[in-house]
């Protein structure tokens, strides 16, 4: 074990510590005290950091099932990492979310006992269940060579990862009294961003391994086809998010302040550096390498920004704004918000990084 | 519920009522009096809008609640969370159009913390000397003071209205004990609550006598909250 991993293992740690503290801390003093949401805007970082990680995965077992369903032969060696990190992500996802949830105890018991079918997060909770169960028997299927089972929970996992995630964009899109958010176009829009977070997160892995366990053949070959389904990807995301954007500067008046006010600093970060710098750099380098793992992590930490920016800008118009109220309503994570999204990403990273270390994915072959 | 706007003086009597009656902390405002201002500029009209719950007879928030813990009481359209099954998951706040849900566990907004001041036992969020009956605190209903991570809002003062037989209207002065707070506070007499199927009721005959109109009625949720001018 290198020193370098040590340190990066250590500081991981570090994250997981205090993300247990901050755990608790929530659980004996309150989410909503330590939290800066208000009454007023309700959902924060935790909720948008959930939103991020459940996209991330969804992309990661899109680029799975391209493998493996797609018959793109060469993405075969990212194939068990591809499914490794979309259980890691949304399990974090939802840990995410848990912790900012005010009674966490009910939440198994009520969704079985009073199910409501007309609500949006009914239904996701019951994709992603089914998502998170599908995701496991796949990684089982793979450790144990199941063939049969392998191929069988390809296909649940496309299903599944559709289902939830599409729901999930329903959540926000069945808001009709809030018109940044809300939208037919939202759960496809959903969709056609997951591809994005899991193409570049999945592309950072490999370029890490390529820098770390030197390259080999196979891998590179996966690195050449993995730039491509990236910039497949960030094509498909460059639409659907300038058609929201058009979309959006349509809606009725209050809601047009707000794309105005955002406007420039979209044009200037959403799309350029967020994606066409990114495409530059993946054009230009073609090798996997410290400058190549440049583009996934623009795009991994612009989306980041780019969640929060959407699902706290639902809310920051007031709604039935009077003369004497803001027009636009202040919010910045609180520390205890930051720890549980340093937590998550902590949990995610130690797992991966140890499972990789470890060499126990290169022993799973699809 | 019927609000007359030509009347209302905008004094907040019926917020501040409504804050008293059901106990609660700064911030969570059940009922607010809204200072808008209609039309363009040089012909600019502010106007005074109290806003309770609206009691949408198509509501969202029922709509995306997970678990049905907000429910629409089919007796009367109120609409009610049970506080027994409320995750505290807030979808139904960022649902309500009108901006009614109150999440009372957050940041406190005046320092000392009340809800530290008096602060909770058996089971509830905090506990002032003052407040309402035990037999009027119902979790099932959402009146009174909640436990932790719950969603609240305004009930139609549920405590009182629920314990007369439904009548084409409620007098203030006669039915005192059994009309909302905000109804009975407001110095204007500019608040009338009955029942809007009822042909015979004051609600219903101001509403067909000098039209209303609903907010955000685009959005079809259908309040029966009317405000007549
Ligand atoms: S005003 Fe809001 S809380 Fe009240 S019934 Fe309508 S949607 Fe529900
Ligand atoms: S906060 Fe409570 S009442 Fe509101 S949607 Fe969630 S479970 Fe339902």
């Amino acid at each position: 074990m290198s020193n370098l991993f040590k340190v990066w293992i250590g500081l991981l740690a570090l994250g997981v510590l205090l993300g247990l503290y901050t755990t608790f801390q929530i659980f004996t003093i309150g989410h909503g005290e330590l939290a800066n949401t208000t009454q007023l805007l309700p959902w924060g970082l935790q909720v948008s950091t959930y939103i991020y990680l459940a996209l991330t995965s969804t992309g990661c077992s899109f680029v799975y099932c391209l493998a493996t369903l797609g018959g793109v032969d060469k993405l075969k060696p990212i194939v068990p990492r591809a499914v490794l990190l979309a259980l890691l992500t949304i399990i974090a996802g939802f840990t995410s979310l848990s912790l900012e949830i005010g009674r966490l105890e009910r939440l198994a018991i009520e969704f079985i006992v009073n199910p409501n079918l007309t609500s949006p997060m009914w239904w996701m909770g019951v994709f992603y269940t089914m998502y998170i169960v599908v995701l496991m028997i796949e990684l089982a299927a793979m450790i144990f060579h199941i063939e049969w089972l392998m191929k069988v929970g390809s296909v649940a996992v496309l299903i599944t990862a559709i289902a939830g995630h599409s729901t999930l964009g329903s959540v926000f899109g069945v808001l009709e009294g809030r018109g940044y958010g809300f939208g037919a176009l939202t759960p496809i829009y959903f969709l056609m961003m997951a591809f994005l977070g899991g193409a570049s997160l999945i592309l950072l892995v490999s370029c890490l391994i390529s820098i770390f366990k030197g390259s080999n053949k196979e891998f590179d070959e996966a690195v050449t086809t993995l730039r491509k389904v990236f910039l497949a990807s960030v094509a498909i995301a460059f639409l659907a998010t300038v058609w929201r954007y058009v979309v959006g500067v349509w809606v009725s008046d209050p809601y047009y302040d707000l794309f105005d006010l955002g406007f420039n600093k979209f044009l200037k970060f959403s799309l350029l550096l967020g994606m066409i710098v990114p495409v530059l750099i993946v054009v230009f380098q073609k090798k996997a390498g410290i400058g190549l793992a440049l583009a996934p992590i623009i795009v991994l930490v612009v989306q980041f920004i780019d969640r929060n920016t959407l699902i706290v800008g639902i809310q920051k118009i007031a709604l039935l704004q009077g003369v004497w109220e803001p027009r636009i309503l202040p919010y910045t994570p609180a520390p205890v918000e930051i720890s549980v999204v340093i937590f998550v990403m902590s949990i995610i990273g130690i797992i991966y990084s140890i499972a990789e270390q470890r060499g126990f994915l290169e022993k799973i072959k699809h | 519920m019927a609000i007359d706007l030509a009347k209302c003086v905008g004094c907040q009597a019926c917020s501040v009522a409504c804050s008293m009656e059901n106990t609660r902390v700064p911030g969570e405002n059940w009922h607010k009096v809204i200072f808008m201002n209609e039309g363009e500029t040089g012909t600019k009209k502010f106007t005074w809008y109290p806003r309770p719950c609206q009691h949408c007879t198509e509501a969202p928030c029922t709509k995306v609640c997970p678990v049905r813990a907000t429910r629409k009481r089919k007796e009367d359209g109120v609409v009610l969370i049970n506080w027994y099954k409320c995750l505290g998951c807030r979808y139904c706040v960022m649902a309500c159009p009108y901006g009614v849900r109150c999440y009372p566990e957050v940041k406190p907004l005046l320092e000392p913390d009340i809800k530290e001041v008096y602060h909770g036992r058996r089971a509830k969020l905090w506990d002032p000397p003052y407040q309402l009956s035990r037999e009027e605190q119902d979790g099932k209903r959402g009146t009174g003071i909640p436990p932790k991570g719950v969603v609240t809002k305004c009930t139609f003062c549920a405590h009182r209205t629920d314990r007369k037989e439904m009548t084409p209207d409620r007098d203030p002065v006669k039915d005192r004990d059994f009309t909302p707070a905000c109804v009975i506070a407001c110095p204007a007499s500019a608040r009338y609550f009955g029942d809007i199927d009822n042909p015979e009721s004051e609600v219903s005959k101001r509403v067909e006598r000098k039209g209303a109109y609903r907010l955000r009625e685009e959005l079809g949720t259908k309040p029966q909250v009317f405000y007549v001018k």
